[in-house]
């Protein structure tokens, strides 16, 4: 993570500015133990296996903040939703095929936002 | 079996609360469904409330002890980053903490557990459900579905924040990725008397610490459209709140993750040694309307339906700034809802009114055209990027010795790009002042006018 030099500028360059890929499992474990999360008794996002088209897109594992969703057989899933979805809301506004039902938790479980 | 009360109101945030507290002090039955087990435990706001304001809603604010030892603003640093990377061209504002007195920052978590409860004590209930759907009458909104049963009420409010549960099922709303900003908050823990070194704060006669802006308010330049800040409390246990926020566009078209740009903002030069030297202790995500983003909903109601807030998209176009639009709009529904209620009156041109009362507040003038344009179609770009050219040839030309007529001279066609910019940008900020000015007056007098 060090500050990028002088040369590398973002415009038309933005892998260079970004360095590495963060989401997924970097998400998960750089995010181990630093939220409560109050333990929920049922799935409340899913990926339509039939409508995602897997690693053509990939956007809601790329830009997930938790790192709810992997990768798996081609096609995204909410794998680790249960216990890293953070309630943001973003899924829904990026899936390319419509393929996320996206819903909060049952009240009063889930993500906990503390000096926020 | 179906609950049955005058007033639905979905969320018990900034707007939620108000509403509850005006309708049920007008005679209402009303109910407040919160998803969240505590409310606040659900909700993220850019850190400050306006303390004049809060104390006149919600009366015995200032006294509260979740605001000691909270740091008040002297002043405030903006840098804006040309290249999204290293370079920045700002200012430094500080007009003293007698002036930014109103700036009070907050912890969600500590300020709206408080604000619930009173809005209880005025007679509102609050009950800890999910709403997932509206349930119609034919063309009218006559309840909600939740995971705790079916609450039924001729007047709904949609206060549920900017997934508008019911304004998406209604179609009143409807975003997409270029209207959504997501937010990151990552919480440190530093050493208080360290950060107070770093920050430079001094205490007023009042005992008040105060803070003259030592970290810059960030903002990038085009296409990113992202914004940072960094809010250190060294009184609050030294919790430092790393401030990320960026629009879900820009990440879909870069292929990135919002953690991208916060990892990158915890090497920035005003930032960097305090984080190193602080232990990252929590995370935070919540999105945010964006008021230049989202922009207004076209339509606030239809019948049995009143949607406000995040919800509707009512955020300011500059700043962001979000509460107190929810604010108003909760006081204006409540009211009306306990008129309506009264007279029996659930009527479309009733819940017109909704709208015809906000718009007589200066919420329409905040939804500045001329500030949309400055920020999205990049008009500070242009202003950046012609300073940032002047400043190269500006070093260039001092290190060849050249006289300062001459580095004058050269530098001077660098800034003809920006001539066609100043009349938009002077005509946001004679929008901004206008508003503001409109607006400060608007907000007491929602308030001035209670029996």
């Amino acid at each position: 993570m060090s500050v990028l030099g002088a040369k590398d500028y973002y415009r038309g360059n933005p892998g260079l500015l970004y360095g590495e890929k963060f989401c997924g499992k970097t998400i998960r474990d750089y995010l181990d133990g630093k939220f409560e999360m109050i333990p929920k008794s049922e799935e409340h996002i899913f990926v339509d296996q039939d409508k995602c088209i897997g690693e053509a897109c990939a956007i809601c594992y790329t830009l997930c903040p938790g790192g709810a969703f992997e990768m798996e057989k081609g096609k995204a899933t909410w794998k680790y939703g249960m216990t890293n979805c953070m309630e943001c809301g973003v899924c829904q506004y990026v899936c390319t095929v419509d393929a996320i039902d996206w819903a909060y938790p049952e009240a009063g479980t889930g993500i906990v936002l503390k000096w926020s | 079996m179906a609950e049955k009360y005058d007033v639905v109101i979905v969320g018990a945030g900034p707007s939620g609360t108000l509403a509850a507290k005006h309708a049920a002090q007008g005679g209402c039955k009303v109910v407040m469904l919160e998803r969240a087990a505590i409310p606040g435990q659900k909700n993220m706001s850019g850190s400050y409330f306006f303390k004049t304001w809060m104390e006149e809603c919600w009366p015995g604010f200032v006294d509260q002890d979740f605001l000691d030892g909270h740091i008040k603003l002297g002043g405030v640093q903006f840098a804006w980053t040309p290249d999204n990377d290293y370079k920045f061209y700002g200012m430094i504002v500080q007009p003293g903490a007698e002036t930014m007195y109103e700036m009070q920052t907050v912890f969600r978590n500590e300020t709206d557990p408080w604000v619930a409860e009173q809005a209880v004590k005025a007679g509102a209930e609050l009950v800890c459900a999910t709403v997932s759907d509206a349930i119609w009458d034919g063309d009218r909104v006559v309840g909600v579905k939740t995971d705790k049963g079916d609450f039924m009420a001729p007047i709904v409010m949609d206060c549920s924040g900017l997934h508008a549960i019911l304004g998406k099922r209604t179609g009143l709303t409807n975003w997409g990725p270029d209207k959504v900003m997501l937010g990151l908050k990552y919480i440190f823990k530093g050493d208080p008397d360290e950060l107070r070194r770093l920050m430079n704060t001094y205490f007023d006669d009042e005992g008040n610490e105060v803070d003259y802006g030592a970290f810059p308010i960030f903002a990038g330049n085009r296409p990113e459209f992202w914004g940072a800040h960094c809010v250190c409390e060294p009184g609050r246990d030294g919790t430092i709140n790393l401030i990320i926020y960026q629009c879900l566009a820009e990440m879909i078209a870069n292929k990135t993750n919002i953690h991208q740009r916060a990892q990158w903002m915890l090497n920035m030069p005003p930032y960097k040694n305090i984080l190193d030297a602080s232990d990252f202790v929590y995370c935070n995500f919540h999105c945010l309307a964006s008021g230049d983003l989202v922009g207004y909903t076209k339509k606030s109601y239809m019948k049995g339906l009143m949607i406000m807030g995040d919800a509707g998209g009512f955020a300011q176009p500059l700043d962001n700034f979000g509460a107190n639009c929810a604010q108003a709009q909760g006081i204006i529904a409540g009211k009306l809802a306990a008129e309506m209620t009264k007279a029996k009156d659930f009527s479309e041109e009733k819940f017109a009114e909704f709208e015809e009362r906000w718009k007589e507040t200066w919420l329409p003038e905040d939804n500045v055209p001329e500030v949309n344009r400055v920020m999205r179609e990049g008009s500070i770009d242009v202003v950046i990027d012609c300073m940032d050219e002047a400043m190269n040839l500006f070093f260039q030309k001092k290190f060849e010795n050249y006289s300062y007529p001459a580095i004058i001279g050269s530098m001077l066609p660098k800034f003809l790009p920006v001539m066609g910019e100043v009349p938009v940008i002077a005509g946001a900020m004679t929008g901004i002042l206008r508003t503001g000015v409109k607006k400060a007056t608007d907000m007491m007098a929602l308030l001035a006018s209670d029996d």
